[in-house]
């Protein structure tokens, strides 16, 4: 599945570890790449994340409900009141009717796997309809049906991208601004957009999970714990 | 790949406070939101590159608050060292009440709360779903039905150190607290937010034993903390187990060697009747003495035969023969005569070759709640006995051989008394006085704690609202 390439900015060998990987951050050069049919394009420099005490690192492996994964990338966003971080993970087996990528997000020491939800046109555009409501006049409480699971909104938080490492399935520069609208259901999952001014928007559900739950290896070295 | 990418391990920065020009280490990069500057009390806005000065602390720097561990610490519990990063102490409406809550953050684990009031302390960590509200409180996310102890307000009175949250000096946030100690849900609510935390009571020795070395000792605690645990109900089951055990088998070594009821003989009186006399007689017993308020059988027998024997018995009050010189002085107490009738009846005989009986040669009787004291039993015996009547005016006769026998004829005329009989008192009590004695002995302790574990609870709830 891995893909080996050349960085154009420093010449390091980058590997891509997803064919659906579209974007890379250099490890060395900390260039963003995107990657065309064959070869890659450098988009500039992004600047180093502000250090966190996250114990996940780009490079890391896990295994969540007995399917190995790898930690691909992250994007780091913040918003009015903290930071966080949703890190890309790339399943390395295909297995059947699940998703082969999927976003771990952690903030404040909280975890939650989710995955991307497909929307079909008509869908989208149904989904963008309903929410214009709501994010003029934000009213936590709408519900919304996913997947057949009511979802409730708890949450509406404008938040701005500090940056990101590794590869990502979308492009996410520094300063990328967006709402995220945040749902819960009754049995405990949630739902997440992301949506920007020009409405690109991006849903994923989830659930929360024990660090422990995904028996991660390959962890950061963490001075001072 | 060509080597390995620099790793970023850094954990912390530094950043500078803009109100005093001290410098501060951030320890919970990347998840700390303000600050609390260690050195001027100033609370700084640290979500950007620079820390921004959000409020300077307007009163006088000494008496500041001191957590009892400098900021940076670990705290070892239950298998996680947490880092102690922030220090916040509160107060209820009232201002008298005041309690300080360490914030511990943990790469992996989140970060929970320590919370001192009255050097007592509990451990917290945020709840994932809300609590559903339930009878007169709250059934928490592990089942356990938590009653409501206390809602009030919380006022931000100091703060040091790192926060995950936006905090300012004032803040106000209304509070609840239910428990199920040692366990308690702790709910504060602003204008924007509801937040849940669980937690559990920890005692003292191991919050300090988690911090290892300590700026201050920790005092002795002050009263009774909501989430305390009972101390006395580990021993009052303990103890409950052992003395219902102890208890069950002294029962069952009693009921087998007869002792779970005692029956003591207080009276047994003979008498007799002559042939074929029908004639009353009286008895008047020896005193005896009833030890203490009892049951008394009162067992009457006499070898009727075809006849019937009426007694009429009464108990008279006497002194204690040993202190009176006149036994037969009645006794000077309040206790009250006690007259009764027992009557015995026995038939028998064969009709149509076939043995008949009615009626029986004894019988006892039940007198509850005999005083204690000393008595004699007065005795009228009426009855009558019909053996002679019997063997001559009921001769048995049979044709044998062609010729009438009396079958009766050659039977030995009744000679003596005709009739014999005795009357017994029995003192009876369902459990022996040993018995019951080392029961009261077993039981002492049990009783005692249970005693002391409401009093706990009741002085618990007093300051519940």
């Amino acid at each position: 599945m891995s893909k080996t390439s050349t960085c154009p900015q420093c010449g390091a060998e980058v590997k891509f570890l997803s064919t659906l990987s579209l974007w890379l951050v250099c490890p060395y050069c900390d260039s963003t790449l995107v990657r065309t049919d064959l070869d890659l394009k450098s988009l500039g420099k992004m600047s180093d994340l502000r250090p966190d005490i996250s114990p996940l690192q780009v490079g890391a492996t896990g295994t969540y409900k007995n399917r190995p994964f790898a930690v691909a990338g992250r994007v780091r966003n913040c918003w009015s009141d903290g930071e966080w971080n949703e890190w890309f993970i790339v399943f390395s087996k295909f297995s059947q009717g699940n998703p082969s990528t999927g976003w771990i997000a952690e903030a404040q020491g909280e975890w939650m796997l989710s995955y991307a939800v497909e929307l079909k046109d008509e869908q989208r555009s149904t989904l963008l309809s309903s929410l214009r409501g709501s994010l003029n006049k934000p009213s936590p409480g709408q519900s919304l049906t996913l997947q057949s699971t009511v979802f409730t909104l708890t949450d509406i938080r404008e938040i701005v991208c500090e940056g990101s490492e590794g590869e990502l399935p979308f492009s996410c520069p520094r300063g990328r601004r967006s709402t995220v609208l945040d749902f819960r259901s009754q049995e405990g999952r949630f739902a997440s957009i992301d949506l920007t001014a020009d409405e690109e928007l991006l849903l994923h559900t989830g659930e929360y999970a024990d660090f422990a739950a995904f028996n991660f290896k390959n962890l950061r070295t963490l001075h001072d714990w | 790949m060509t080597g390995n990418p620099p790793k970023r391990n850094i954990t912390s920065r530094a950043v500078k406070c803009p109100d005093c020009g001290g410098s501060i280490k951030i320890e919970a990069a990347g998840r700390t939101v303000s600050l609390g500057c260690r050195f001027c009390g100033g609370i700084l806005d640290v979500t950007g590159e620079d820390a921004v000065l959000i409020e300077s602390y307007q009163r006088l720097m000494t008496g500041r608050p001191e957590p009892i561990v400098p900021l940076g610490s670990k705290w070892k519990f239950e298998g996680i060292e947490w880092k102690f990063v922030g220090f916040v102490q509160k107060s209820d409406q009232t201002g008298i009440y005041s309690w300080r809550e360490y914030i511990l953050v943990h790469p992996m684990h989140g970060q929970s709360w320590l919370v001192e009031f009255n050097n007592h302390w509990i451990h917290l960590k945020r709840l994932r779903s809300m609590p559903n509200a339930y009878g007169d409180g709250f059934r928490g996310p592990d089942k356990r039905h938590y009653r409501t102890f206390q809602r009030g307000q919380a006022k931000v009175l100091y703060v040091v150190g790192e926060f995950p949250w936006r905090v300012r000096y004032g803040d106000q946030t209304e509070t609840l607290d239910a428990v199920a100690p040692p366990f308690i849900l702790s709910m504060e609510r602003d204008a924007s937010e509801i937040s849940w935390t669980a937690g559990k009571y920890i005692d003292p020795e191991t919050v300090k034993a988690g911090f290892g070395k300590l700026l201050k000792g920790i005092r002795s605690v002050l009263g009774i903390h909501p989430a305390q645990p009972n101390p006395h109900t580990k021993r009052a089951s303990a103890q409950l187990t052992v003395s219902a055990l102890a208890s069950a088998a002294m029962a069952v070594l009693a009921l087998q060697a007869g002792a779970l009821e005692s029956r003591e003989l207080r009276l047994s009186q003979q008498f007799e009747f002559e042939s074929g006399r029908e004639t009353p007689v009286e008895i008047l017993s020896e005193p005896f003495e009833i030890t203490r308020k009892a049951f008394v059988f009162s067992h009457i027998h006499a070898d009727l035969d075809n006849s019937w024997l009426e007694a009429e018995v009464e108990l008279l009050p006497v002194r204690n023969p040993a202190e009176s010189t006149s036994p037969e002085a009645d006794a000077t107490d309040e206790r009250d005569p006690i007259e009764y009738t027992q009557g015995l009846e026995y038939y028998h005989g064969v009709d149509g070759g076939e043995s008949w009986t009615e009626g029986s040669q004894k019988d006892s009787g039940q007198l509850g709640g005999v005083p204690p004291g000393w008595w004699r039993a007065k005795i009228n015996l009426l009855g009558k006995s019909d053996r002679l009547f019997i063997a001559r005016r009921m001769p048995d006769y049979r044709y044998i051989d062609g010729k009438l026998v009396d079958l009766n004829a050659e039977k030995p005329q009744p000679t003596g008394p005709e009739m014999r009989g005795s009357f017994r008192l029995v003192q009876a009590s369902f459990l022996s006085s040993q018995f019951i004695y080392f029961l009261g002995l077993l039981w002492f302790w049990p009783l005692l704690t249970y005693i002391r574990k409401s009093n706990f609870e009741k002085r618990r709830w007093e300051e519940a609202s």
